[in-house]
């Protein structure tokens, strides 16, 4: 990461969902799905983002973009404050930054062929017309793996990875600057898998994209990722390059996290989580993640760990400074 | 799927002392509009008493079909068996032949001698009754116990499966449990009857890694202690050296190698094998580099299969050949089987 300015700096980020009750019947607490969250990434950086189910990454992933309001903390991308833009200046930043979901589905219009896809926001983004637009499209096409006679085809007609890529044209299309991928590849193959983690991962470099890519997968997020950030609760627990964190981690939900990985390590060698992620109404006091910690003492229950540097770039939230995971 | 509908029934199916389960060259076909579907063409596979075998490929490789006709739970479906043999040995010791088992007799087996574990947990509880009446049911059909002894069963059984406060989960209904947690209520009602086999298909996809080792640590611990023997079906090959004994590889609607889970994730003999093993992540931080190498192409349409190798259109080590002669399942050693023409030569 280079020494400029982060492309993507967000602080205090906080997302609380209302539950219920409301108007007569007594207020329920809310979801509190992401928790004060700091986060950077450089240009040409990619962050991965890990936890367990209802940990808060997708959640965190839609604050970055702006694609939820947050219940608090601001996001700013290229140095202008989300927050300050109004909804049509918000629309047309949005060509700066893009989203790709596990359900390429949820991002292509049945009804629209793929030509039609693309050209959607080359025209709108980037104001190109007519045989230009055209251009682009086939460009875009062949830059995913895919040939311009493949547009006239409607989404349903492309296999899983096909589709992917397709999304994946479709978010480059309007030339974005930052893209955040929530699980891209986490309903495919392992043979597919492979395919559309190399295009992401060619496309992302040779662009020079910076990326969120979140995933539950560590194994996929330890290749494409320059560093790590480990979710738990909606509160960070430790963020460290990639290296640092999956050869040394210092947090015992990491150092969970990985020996969970299949083939990490012999099952009987291994540290297995009890119970499962509590519920993010009633988080526990102190250190969320304490209920499930074969490390947790009295004082866990009492304190919330901040999150400190232990090395460069490397932070972690446990007050626990004696453990050897 | 009666005798009749079945056209290998002249080869009555054997069973070596040990072995609890022996399929061979099994066909399953359904019968669409659209065309036959040869979900299953070619698998062969065998279990013996307390093993596991992980049942391993890509979606739409013939896995679940696979286990769904050895539970012999087509017959709602167009799937018909058209050939090949299953042969099981109960409980009693006595061989069955399970594709030519009156329903009736067939259905006293389900459950009792072997259990099978949805890939959709969902699918198959029932949304109307609670867990603990569920698991109840079972254990008062197959065992014939009282209201009163099946409850108590039932409750120890949830607690055998690491379920906490069994008290009042017993009393919850499948949605109000979490995905894991729904998954230790499928283990229990397959445990229920303490079945020699349990098929378990996909029993870890749908779940975090964490939990996945709950799940994992779990079902080998009520194998040793019940001596059954398991079939692990999955997509993950990273799984499969930490589950089971042996792995069946399958490819297009067969079996391409099965053999010792060391001998193939170590040594493959089938270009399939090894090209799913390349595509598994792995960094490499000298190299700084994934060395994630995709397998070309699409698995091919079970309704129109490739003449001659099925995998001969991704297969880098192809030859003319391989696109006309249909290679047999033939014995590398002992314990290990491929289906590949050129297996003698390569060196993978
Ligand atoms: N619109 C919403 N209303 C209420 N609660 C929500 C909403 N969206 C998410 N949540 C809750 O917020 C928490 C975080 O959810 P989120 O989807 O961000 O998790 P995730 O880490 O992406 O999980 P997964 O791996 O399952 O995708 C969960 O408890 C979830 O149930
Ligand atoms: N009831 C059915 N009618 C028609 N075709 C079916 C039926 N069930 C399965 N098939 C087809 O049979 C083939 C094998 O399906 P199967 O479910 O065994 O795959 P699988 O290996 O379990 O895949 P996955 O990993 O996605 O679960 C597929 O092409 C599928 O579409
Ligand atoms: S603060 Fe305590 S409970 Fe939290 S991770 Fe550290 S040791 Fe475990
Ligand atoms: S038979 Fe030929 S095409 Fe098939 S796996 Fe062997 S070498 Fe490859
Ligand atoms: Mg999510
Ligand atoms: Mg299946």
């Amino acid at each position: 990461m280079s020494a400029a300015a982060p492309l993507v700096e967000a602080r205090g980020l906080t997302k609380h969902f209302p539950t219920g009750g409301g108007f007569l019947s007594r207020a329920k607490p809310p979801v509190r799905a992401v928790e004060g969250v700091d986060l950077t990434v450089g240009a040409g950086e990619v962050l991965g983002v890990v936890g367990e189910s209802g940990s808060g990454k997708s959640t965190l992933g839609r604050l970055v973009l702006r694609l939820l309001e947050a219940s608090g903390g601001e996001v700013s991308v290229d140095g202008t404050d989300l927050a300050t833009l109004s909804a049509g200046e918000l629309r047309a930043f949005r060509r700066h930054m893009q989203m790709i979901f596990q359900d390429p589905f949820a991002s292509l219009n049945a009804r629209m062929t793929v030509r039609e896809a693309l050209l959607e926001p080359i025209t709108l983004h980037r104001g190109a017309k007519g045989r230009e637009a055209e251009a682009m499209a086939v460009e875009l096409m062949r830059s995913v793996g895919l040939t311009a006679e493949q547009m006239k085809r409607y989404p349903r007609a492309f296999s899983g990875g096909q589709r992917q890529r397709v999304a994946i044209a479709r978010a480059l299309a309007s030339a974005p600057r930052f893209i955040v991928a929530d699980e891209p590849v986490s309903a495919l193959d392992v043979s597919v898998q492979a395919e559309v983690v190399n295009l992401l991962q060619s496309l992302q470099r040779d662009l020079g994209l910076s990326l969120m890519f979140i995933s539950h997968d560590l194994s996929v997020v330890e290749i494409i990722s320059d560093r790590v950030m480990v979710l738990y609760l909606g509160r960070v627990m430790e963020i460290a390059p990639t290296e640092a964190l999956y050869r040394a981690p210092a947090h015992p939900y990491t150092a969970a996290l990985l020996q969970a990985i299949p083939g990490a390590r012999s099952p009987g060698d291994r540290m297995i989580l009890k119970g499962e992620i509590p519920s993010p109404t009633a988080p526990p006091s102190g250190c969320v993640f304490r209920t499930r910690c074969p490390f947790a003492i009295d004082d866990c229950a009492s304190t919330v760990p901040t999150l400190d540097e232990i090395a460069p770039g490397h932070q972690k939230a446990c007050i626990r400074d004696d453990l050897s995971l | 799927m009666a005798r009749s509908e079945t056209l290998l029934a002249e080869r009555p199916p054997a069973l070596e002392p040990g072995r609890v389960l022996a399929v061979r060259d099994l066909q399953t076909f359904f019968f669409t509009e659209a065309g036959v579907v040869k979900a299953v063409n070619g698998v062969t596979l065998g279990l013996a008493e307390g093993e596991t075998l992980a049942i391993v490929g890509e979606s739409g490789s013939g896995k679940s079909v696979t286990g769904l006709t050895v539970m012999r739970l087509l017959a709602r479906t167009s799937g018909r068996v058209v050939g090949g043999s299953v042969a099981f040995r109960s409980r009693d010791g006595e061989t069955l032949d399970l594709l030519a088992l009156p329903e009736a007799q067939m259905q006293r087996l389900r459950g009792r001698d072997i259990a099978m574990i949805f890939q959709d947990p969902m699918s198959s509880l029932n949304p109307m009754f609670t867990v603990g009446e569920q698991i109840a049911e079972s254990i008062r059909i197959h065992k014939g116990r009282d209201r009163r002894a099946a409850r108590q069963e039932a409750l120890s059984l949830l607690r055998e499966v690491g379920i906490s406060d069994p008290e009042a989960r017993i009393r919850a209904y499948p949605h109000q449990l979490s995905g894991g947690m729904r998954q230790r209520v499928m283990i229990a009602l397959a445990l229920a009857c303490g079945p020699r086999l349990l098929i378990a298909d996909e029993p870890t996809t749908a779940l975090d890694v964490t939990i996945q080792a709950q799940i994992i640590a779990l079902l080998k611990d009520v194998q040793q202690r019940h001596r059954m023997a398991m079939i692990f079906i999955t997509h993950d090959l990273k799984l499969v050296g930490e589950v089971a004994d042996r792995v069946a590889v399958m490819y297009a609607s067969q079996v391409v190698e099965e053999g010792p889970v060391a001998d193939v994730l170590a040594a493959p003999r089938h270009p399939y094998t090894r090209a799913l093993l390349d595509c598994i992540p792995r960094r490499d931080y000298d190299a700084d580099h994934t060395g994630l190498k995709p397998i070309p192409g699409l698995l091919p349409s079970p309704l129109d299969p490739p003449e001659g190798c099925r995998f001969h259109a991704r297969c880098t080590f192809a030859e003319p050949r391989c696109a006309a002669v249909e290679p047999a399942l033939e014995a590398v050693d002992a314990a290990h089987d491929v289906r590949c023409l050129r297996w003698r030569e390569l060196s993978l």
